[in-house]
């Protein structure tokens, strides 16, 4: 056999062997096959209308829960760059970096030629103005709520083209949600809960906040529940004479031993029923991605299942 | 002479029904027999006094040391931060922070920044054996830029961090005290108050500096030496309340010349009277920085936002007269 031959029908079925692999991996698990390289346009949560060729087959993330949400959705070759803050799944953080959630580096992001970088609202709105000036193609998401977060999940599935996976992962987190919720609403009573963000300054989330949320959701009332912004100092007095009975530490400041050395906090019920928790993984309790049913069955176990 | 007595027991009036107010007013209702009966544990007792007494402490040292440091400069714009002590804190407790070395060996990491500043600062300002005003205050300006950008440095870096050091920059009078950071800040008071009386105990000097260097040393003022106290003294004192409540900015500038707009430029007077009026100053920001409860603001915004129209006031008064 005349060996140029056997190379040429090799690199031919390798190559229809790779056009096979993309049209799966633009199609996805069950998707409709009627339409799928057709261009499409998708609203983002800043209410832009952001149009794609074909589903992003490279995609940065400028955020943890963008990231979280990716793998959730079995994307994670789509990748093309993470932050430094993206540390979960761990496998994240042997993706490209893109530099940190504040200042991403722009010649980086340039370099790997994405199809759409996708970035949060809230702290990011330097950043898009560049990248938009980079004439890059940017998605927002502005996630604050549980429904808000689901609507995320969904509008990456259509990036992608990967809705059924994205219908998957929203149902699986809702099915979580809705059994936390049940159970929440069959206890008699619902603890009084302080949770600190930080403790020097005070620190603590309010009920506008995601991490208020959950609380409501697992059963708990936010003895800050009426702050006026998700998160804000706040001042010592009010715990005290507001008496939690549950207390978390998310940071890694003090310990929840330490929290009864304070003057004045000796006396609160928290601390006199020994339900001062420090172990609650604030990255699971506050990014708004696909863990929430897991932070919410975490605060619920807190407030219910661990005396 | 007379209006002189009058002033001090204004200002000492001033301080006693601020601090009265701040013991009252709060986001939490206290009531009467609190007052009347006090407990251990209580709002009042445990919360609202240590902070009371912090912002007195942390007042008057700015407030004092601020009229020092504008007395041995010969300098208007100078203020107890001016030789870049608390850049130098503010390093030390973001390095404190980036190593999680916790609420008790933050303040002593802070003050140990403060130190090495100065140590810097005395060293590259020292020309045989003499302490020359403009090298000190060059030495100043650019050690503290390098420990600010040090702290930068820090900031970008660290992921966690950045809010807790943005607050040591604003100044906070909200501490959490614990047993062990109540020693601590009975520690740094007694160092405070022993680097004021030091102070203090130059106002003649201080006087006489105000006539020139050569004609203070001709009076037999031995200008080095005073200069030299008078940097440590102030520093450590000022450290310890960077260390204890932020680098709380714009008291030690203005207290001072608020002082001497009331009484004359004579140190006897300024001296003490910077003293109070930074405790009252603080004082009442720090009323108005937790007053609008559930949230509160860093107090050296409000200090600047009352000062300023103050002095204003005072500088129009004084054009007019």
């Amino acid at each position: 056999m005349d060996p140029k031959k056997v190379t040429f029908s090799k690199a031919g079925r390798l190559l229809l062997g790779f056009f096979l692999l993309l049209t799966l991996a633009c199609s996805g698990p069950g998707e409709r096959k009627a339409k799928p390289l057709a261009a499409f346009t998708v609203k983002d949560q800043l209410g832009r209308e952001v149009r794609f060729e074909k589903p992003a087959q490279r995609v940065i993330s400028l955020a943890p829960s963008v990231t979280e949400t990716m793998y959730a959705l079995g994307a994670e070759n789509r990748l093309a760059g993470v932050t430094t803050y993206c540390n979960y799944p761990p496998e994240a953080q042997s993706k490209e970096k893109v530099g940190d959630f504040f200042l991403p580096n722009l010649e980086k992001m340039v370099a790997l030629k994405p199809d759409v970088v996708i970035l949060i609202a809230t702290g990011q709105s330097q950043t898009l103005m560049k990248l938009e000036g980079l004439g890059l193609r940017t998605f927002v998401l502005n996630p604050e709520s549980s429904e808000q977060t689901m609507e995320s999940f969904r509008l990456i599935g259509k990036i992608l083209g990967l809705e059924n996976n994205a219908d998957l992962v929203c149902q699986e987190v809702q099915t979580q949600l809705n059994s936390v919720r049940n159970k929440a609403l069959g206890q008699p009573d619902h603890p009084l809960v302080y949770l600190e963000i930080d403790s020097a300054p005070l620190i603590t989330c309010g009920g506008k906040s995601f991490v208020g949320e959950l609380i409501r959701i697992a059963g708990g009332r936010n003895l800050f529940e009426d702050l006026p912004q998700p998160y804000n100092v706040i001042n010592a007095e009010k715990i005290v004479t507001g008496k939690p009975e549950v207390i978390f530490i998310a940071h890694p400041n003090v310990k929840a031993k330490d929290v009864k050395e304070r003057l004045g906090w000796g006396a609160l019920p928290a601390v006199k029923g020994n339900r001062v928790y420090d172990d609650l993984d604030p990255d699971v309790l506050t990014r708004p991605g696909p863990r929430m049913g897991k932070a919410a069955e975490m605060l619920y176990q807190a407030f219910y299942e661990r005396r | 002479m007379k209006s002189r007595t009058f002033v001090f027991i204004g200002l000492f009036a001033l301080l006693v029904l601020s601090s009265l107010l701040s013991l009252t007013v709060g986001p939490t209702r206290v009531s009467l027999s609190e007052f009347l009966h006090p407990q251990e544990g209580s709002v009042l007792f445990s919360l609202r006094l240590p902070r009371l007494l912090l912002g007195i402490l942390a007042g008057a040292t700015l407030g004092m040391c601020g009229g020092a440091f504008q007395g041995v400069l010969r300098n208007p714009l100078a203020d107890p931060y001016i030789l870049g002590v608390s850049s130098g804190a503010a390093c030390g407790a973001a390095v404190a922070l980036a190593l999680g070395l916790g609420p008790v060996l933050l303040p002593v990491m802070a003050v140990s920044g403060a130190m090495a500043t100065l140590l810097l600062v005395y060293t590259l300002a020292r020309i045989g054996g003499r302490l020359p005003t403009d090298t000190l205050l060059l030495a100043g300006v650019i050690v503290g830029n390098f420990f600010a950008s040090l702290l930068m440095l820090v900031m970008a870096l660290s992921r966690r961090e950045l809010r807790e050091i943005v607050f040591i920059l604003l100044g906070n009078l909200g501490i959490v005290f614990t047993s062990k950071t109540l020693i601590l800040f009975e520690v740094t008071s007694l160092v405070a108050i022993a680097c004021l009386l030091v102070v203090w105990w130059h106002w003649r000097d201080l006087n006489a500096l105000a006539l020139g260097e050569e004609v203070a040393e001709s009076l037999g003022v031995a200008v080095d030496t005073v200069k030299k106290t008078l940097f440590v003294s102030c520093s450590i004192a000022v450290a310890g309340v960077v260390a204890l409540a932020g680098s709380i900015g714009f008291v030690g500038f203005v207290v001072p010349h608020i002082a001497r707009m009331l009484l004359g430029p004579n140190h006897r007077d300024v001296l003490p009277a910077s003293l109070v009026l930074g405790g009252v100053l603080l004082v009442l920001s720090d009323i108005v920085a937790r007053s609008i409860a559930p949230m509160e603001l860093p107090v050296g915004i409000v200090t600047s936002l009352l000062g300023v129209p103050f002095f204003v006031y005072l500088l129009q008064k004084r054009k007019r007269a």
